[in-house]
């Protein structure tokens, strides 16, 4: 290959990356997503989940919502069977979604379940996130569906996204202002 | 007519009409259209790969022009000229039209969000509220009042009271509540709602500090309500408090004015809030669109210029091909216009021009074939044919001239044929010539006798003037034809025929003559006395020693006129020289004789005894002329000589002697022709005889420094043995019928 044209291809990707750069990609203000604690108890041949986690809001994601864009939260619950050798596969998901939006006449924040449909008010988002940081006797699996000789764990995170339309404006909302937040994942042997 | 498109065209357009499904997408997408929402990510990205293919596309294009133009490849300049033009071209409306939209977007959605609009917006939320606040605290007033109401009326009666109070109300619903939050009755407007809202954490809250809870909450779809809690007096201690909730619909004028200016409110700030994303988002959205038209227009540029300049660059090298003489490049037709119509012309005019030069090379193979057998003709000839132009320039010789000159004539060829005047032969030759061509004869032969250092040769010479042009020769062909070995061979036939008749006339009768004259002493010498018989003996012994004499020539004649078959093998004649001189190093010999011997010098076929009897011959005659000289010395030398036509070995035998005679040294080899008071006179003439017989030559020539020398050529390859034996035999044959 000649020089000519290996500074021609590099010319290219700069152009692409100068495309991108006027865009201000700002870090994350506060916040902390976070699971403090999870743990499972069979109860009448049903696992149930019981968590707490701590959700605070960054600064960025706070603002969004008070700008009356709303938030989605997402409580991911998996299910693996544990092998030695191979990858664990999933065994079950469950996907606990809530709809956090701000009412300005009311001054009160609402979150709705976009599971079950209910929806309950909030005079803040700190004690609306803290109900449903709470999560107690949530129902996972069946103990008749698992195998008796195998070992599972249950995995659990909390992710919050901006929730715009329509979505180019989220990606870019999202390269802008950083206001999408996770939790990691938090894992423990299902009992 | 429908023309096929190639699949690089075919490939071109659908890359065109994805393009711009791209770019139409993505133009949709920006303008909040919720149908193409999710393809938004993938329309940029697909965008810009396709930026990014075409931006390597033209950088290739770049890279082979600047390649072609640094070397001077043709129409790479008309190419480069054209791009350059074809991008101003597009760049300056694109870059005008970039900015004032540019522009445009950033003034026209900052426009959107005016300050009063925005400062109109939070009266009007200020407003609502503050209207609902007056609302709210009366509808807590009236539950209140329903509480205690309430509280005085009797368990069993609870569901009808409420029944009535909500309706009195305007309430949509009105639940008591226990301890724990039990509920204890309710009443709603809504016969599907089977559980009735519970007061939330914060109401409770409120509630255990003993104050009432008022507040606005959105509740479902049933739009905004006023919930309102208020505790039931508790007139006797011990009995659990208990608490009545009220939920109000703000409906009617009111509620709808608030849920208008709750939308309109909440979706200004949602705007505001994305105002900076909107405006990238367009703004990139418009770069990308004006970026792949542009490289989009750049590439065109290159293809379109390329296109363009393909067929004239197809003509300068097509011209270039010509220059080189290659008259076989065709150029393709491009589209039927003037270019096509050049190009056209083009390929007629190679077509014709490689004709042409087709029937000139047939004609040239042609004459190349009539010159090659021509030249055939003569290498075969044993006549010397030599052809020269009005300048005396050698224009042809074939090799048998090389031969009778001794001359090699390829390097003199297109040169003056006096550039060999060095050798003898051709000053003389040439001399000749030049008499006639002054003489104005056109076509004359002669025969011609020049004198060199190897003796007398003898030529008969013809030459004809080639046809004129313009009255002025265009040249000679000179035929010649050597007659000296011809002459020598009638010569020795001669000898040879007269020494035969010798032998056989005179040697017969000798033998009686000598018995008679020896019979004659014997029977008559004894009858005489003293001076009688003294006579007589000496006349009888006079006789029979003159006859013996006679003998001895006539011995020599007969052995001159013999010819036995050679019986060839292969000898080294180095070491056949030294071991016949051998026998002549003694005290007695009155020369010193001294060996010059080439080591190079191959074995060769020959027949040993007959070259034995030259060199005996040769040291014989050597010693014979140094009789009487003091520091008599004779040296015999040997060499290779490696000649154009042949390769022969040289045998030089060379005394320091008087020498020969001038006048007689032509003739050294013709028998009775001797300068020494005793001998035959045949010696020299049989050593040339038997080098004949080998195929060779011999001659005899004064040295510089005194003495003479005879030289023997012997050929040292068979094949050139074998054609100087057919040659002699030859000359041998029309000399023996010229002496018969």
């Amino acid at each position: 290959m000649t020089n000519s044209i290996r500074w021609a291809r590099m010319g290219a990707v700069m152009l692409v990356l100068a495309m991108l750069a006027p865009l201000p990609v700002r870090a994350q203000d506060g916040g902390r997503f976070a699971i403090r604690s999870a743990y499972s108890v069979l109860r009448h041949g049903v696992y149930y989940l019981n968590a707490n986690m701590a959700l605070m809001l960054n600064q960025q994601a706070a603002d969004a919502l008070d700008s009356g864009v709303p938030l989605v939260l997402k409580i991911q619950i998996e299910l693996s069977r544990r092998r030695s050798m191979l990858w664990d596969p999933t065994v079950a998901t469950l996907t606990q979604s809530y709809r956090i939006t701000y009412h300005a006449l009311s001054r009160r924040y609402i979150v709705r379940s976009l599971n079950s449909g209910r929806q309950v008010s909030y005079r803040s988002w700190q004690v609306a996130l803290e109900h449903l940081g709470d999560i107690s006797g949530v129902p996972i699996i069946d103990a008749s569906l698992l195998e008796p000789d195998e070992h599972y764990d249950i995995h659990i995170r909390a992710l919050l996204n901006v929730k715009i339309i329509p979505t180019g404006f989220g990606l870019l909302t999202s390269l802008f202002y950083g206001a999408d937040q996770s939790s990691d994942w938090y894992q423990w042997p299902l009992r | 007519m429908i023309r096929r498109l190639s699949p690089t065209k075919i490939l071109m357009s659908i890359a065109a009409v994805l393009l711009l499904a791209g770019l139409y997408l993505l133009a949709r997408t920006s303008q909040n259209s919720a149908a193409f929402d999710r393809l938004h990510v993938w329309l940029l990205l697909f965008n810009a790969a396709a930026a990014l293919v075409l931006l390597i596309l033209i950088a290739a294009h770049l890279v082979k022009l600047v390649l072609q133009y640094r070397r001077h490849a043709p129409g790479s300049r008309l190419t480069a000229r054209l791009v350059g033009m074809f991008v101003a071209l597009a760049l300056l409306p694109v870059a005008l039209v970039y900015y004032f939209s540019v522009q445009f977007l950033d003034s026209g959605i900052d426009s959107w969000f005016d300050v009063r609009v925005e400062q109109a917006l939070d009266d009007a939320i200020t407003l609502s509220r503050r209207t609902l606040d007056v609302r709210t605290q009366e509808l807590l007033a009236r539950t209140q009042s329903m509480a205690e109401q309430l509280s005085s009326s009797p368990v069993t009666q609870l569901a009808t009271t409420i029944e009535t109070l909500r309706q009195q109300s305007g309430a949509s619903e009105l639940t008591l509540f226990g301890r724990n939050g039990r509920i204890l009755a309710t009443s709603t407007n809504q016969p599907t709602l089977v559980v009735p809202s519970p007061p939330g954490d914060e109401a409770m809250l409120q509630l255990r500090r003993g104050l009432p809870y008022v507040s606005l909450d959105p509740i479902g779809d049933l739009g905004l309500h006023i919930r309102a809690v208020a505790l039931l007096p508790s007139y006797m201690p011990g009995v659990p408090q208990r608490y009545l909730q009220a939920l109000f619909p703000v409906a009617g004028r009111q509620g709808s004015l608030a849920q208008s200016v709750q939308a309109a409110y909440t979706r200004y700030r949602e705007l505001t809030y994305l105002r900076k994303p909107l405006k990238y988002s367009l703004i990139l959205t418009l770069s990308l669109v004006l970026l792949l038209g542009l490289l989009a227009a750049v590439w065109g540029a290159f293809y379109a210029a390329r296109r363009l300049v393909a067929p004239i660059q197809n003509l300068a090298e097509g011209t270039r091909a010509v220059a080189r003489g290659d008259f076989t490049r065709r150029l393709p037709m491009p589209a039927r216009d003037e270019v096509g119509f050049l190009v056209s012309s083009f390929n007629e005019m190679t077509t014709r021009l490689g004709e042409a030069r087709e029937v000139a090379r047939r004609s040239q193979q042609q004459v190349e074939s009539e010159r090659a057998y021509l030249e055939a003709v003569l290498a075969r000839l044993s006549s010397g044919v030599i052809a020269l132009d009005s300048d005396l320039r050698l224009r042809t010789a074939n090799s048998a001239a090389s031969d009778i000159l001794g001359l090699d004539l390829g390097r003199y060829l297109d040169k003056p044929f006096a550039d060999a005047l060095e050798d003898p032969f051709v000053a003389q030759f040439l001399d000749l010539f030049k008499r006639h061509a002054e003489a104005g004869d056109r076509h004359w032969r002669e025969e011609i006798a020049i004198s060199g250092a190897t003796g007398r040769r003898i030529l008969t010479c013809s030459c004809t003037s080639l046809p004129n042009v313009r009255d002025n020769a265009a040249g000679y062909v000179v035929v010649f034809d050597d007659l000296t070995t011809l002459i020598q061979a009638q010569r020795d036939a001669a000898w040879g025929e007269v020494a035969r008749r010798l032998a056989h006339e005179i040697k017969n009768p000798l033998t009686p003559i000598q018995l008679a004259a020896e019979r004659l002493s014997q029977r008559y010498l004894e009858r005489f006395s003293g001076k009688d018989a003294e006579v007589f003996e000496r006349a009888t012994y006079t006789i029979v020693q003159q006859v013996d004499n006679m003998k001895s020539m006539v011995n020599a004649f007969s052995e001159y006129a013999r010819t036995p078959k050679l019986e060839l093998q292969p000898v080294d004649i180095n070491r056949l020289i030294t071991e016949i001189t051998e026998l002549y190093r003694g005290n007695d010999q009155p020369f010193d004789l001294k060996l010059e011997l080439d080591p190079t010098l191959p074995a060769m076929n020959v027949d040993s005894g007959r070259i034995g009897q030259i060199l005996h011959n040769l040291i014989r005659n050597a010693g014979e002329a140094l009789e009487g000289q003091g520091d008599a010395r004779v040296v015999i030398s040997t060499r290779r000589l490696r000649g154009t036509t042949s390769e022969n070995a040289e045998i030089a035998v060379a005394d320091n002697g008087p020498g020969v005679d001038a006048a007689m040294l032509e003739h050294v080899f013709e028998p009775y022709v001797t300068s020494k008071p005793k001998g035959t006179g045949l010696g020299l003439a049989i050593v040339k005889k038997l080098v004949e017989e080998h195929g060779g030559t011999i001659r005899a020539e004064n040295q510089a420094d005194g003495g003479a020398c005879v030289r023997v050529l012997l050929p040292i390859n068979e094949r050139a043995l074998v054609r100087s034996l057919l040659r002699v035999a030859r000359r041998q044959k029309p000399a023996e019928t010229g002496g018969a």
